[in-house]
């Protein structure tokens, strides 16, 4: 009896928590909507984005790219790809005949994610920096602060009888907030799969 | 099938789900690359949203009835408001010297004036007048130095005198 206890405590100590979880939240990822938020006045300009979604409406009216969207649908089935492989390599943990397919499953998919976001996140910022630069760099008449990835700020420029005012904000979504932690989650699955073995 | 080669095939699938899905747009839309990468033709969509000519030969401003008030110190403007835009306009403040005759005052929006996308809204200027006078009868007023803020979906534009069109 004492003996069937332990082993059964065994086997729950061969499961990579960290990973189910972090397998289960990168399944759901690609439906939880964009990551990040840019917006012109109180709607003009709408952008909304994450590697899964891009959302691009100005005055209403929606823009589109064909090649982004199945570039986008491509992303989605290879995260969710990655999200299967490491929820089957943390479960596969327990088994000591899958303890090698196990290690190379969440070795592979664990990190991918933390890297997207990296990615992401880097790629806003380079964006930002350049838009920032860009009246500076062209010799354009006005200069633009566009806050960095979080904040609101004001446009300002005019003409001959005409001033234009255009209020700008950003920031990051809840569902940015939980790609943070599946990524997190991801990077401690790999160092607990690495301890399991 | 050995760990190296389930590595391979592991690695790989990401890079054919990708490849597979950019041949599809490609396929989908007849392999022409415009209709791919663009979709919506641009030119369309700005069709949409910034008015024609034809709606920008038309006067903005058309003034409708100008009286005084009952007791003499207020000039009342009622006009009507043309929007040539796709969008939904506010008129935040509007105003404007009014000439009628040798008597000049300058009016204002009271309020807020919210216009529909392409469409009109009627609106009521009033400006006090320096001291009691009679309006010229089949004089229609003319607008000087008029100045006009707009919030267009939170963007706002300031316009002053040039560009806003004829009122009589």
């Amino acid at each position: 009896m004492t003996s069937e206890v332990v082993a059964k405590s065994n086997v729950w100590r061969g499961v990579n928590w960290p990973g189910i979880i972090a397998g289960m939240l990168i399944i759901a990822l690609p439906f939880l909507g964009t990551w990040w938020r840019f917006m012109l006045g109180t709607g003009a300009v709408v952008t909304a984005l994450s590697p899964f979604s891009v959302y691009v409406s100005v005055f209403g009216e929606t823009m589109s790219s064909p090649l982004f969207w199945w570039l986008i649908l491509g992303l989605k089935l290879g995260v969710v790809y990655l999200g299967v492989l490491l929820l089957t390599g943390s479960v596969l943990s327990v088994s000591n005949r899958h303890a090698a397919i196990a290690e190379l499953f969440v070795r592979f998919s664990a990190r991918k994610l933390l890297w997207l976001v990296v990615a992401f996140v880097a790629a806003l910022l380079i964006f930002i920096v350049l838009v920032n630069q860009l009246p500076e760099l062209v010799g354009l008449p006005f200069r633009l602060q566009l806050p960095y990835l979080i904040g609101s700020s004001s446009f300002s420029t005019g003409v001959e009888g005409m001033q234009l005012t255009i209020p700008i904000s950003m920031g990051f979504t809840r569902a940015f907030v939980i790609a943070v932690v599946a990524a997190a989650l991801g990077v401690v699955a790999w160092l607990y799969q690495k301890r399991l073995l | 099938m050995n760990e190296k080669t389930l590595g391979a095939v592991i690695s790989a699938i990401p890079t054919v789900i990708l490849v597979v899905c950019v041949v599809a747009a490609f396929a989908m839309h007849g392999w022409n690359v415009q209709a791919t990468l663009i979709g919506d033709n641009p030119a369309e969509v700005l069709e949409r949203l910034v008015p024609g000519e034809s709606d920008m030969g038309k006067d903005l401003l058309e003034v409708t009835n100008s009286r005084v008030s009952d007791d003499g110190t207020k000039l009342v403007l009622e006009a009507v408001l043309h929007s040539p835009l796709n969008i939904p306009v506010t008129i935040k403040e509007l105003s404007a010297d009014v000439v009628m005759g040798d008597n000049s005052c300058t009016v204002s929006l009271p309020n807020a004036v919210e216009i529909p996308a392409k469409g009109s809204a009627s609106l009521t200027l009033e400006g006090a007048l320096p001291e009691v006078q009679m309006l010229p009868s089949g004089r229609t007023p003319t607008f000087r130095n008029m100045k006009m803020t707009l919030d267009i979906s939170g963007i706002e534009l300031k316009m002053e005198e040039s560009g806003l069109g004829g009122a009589g």
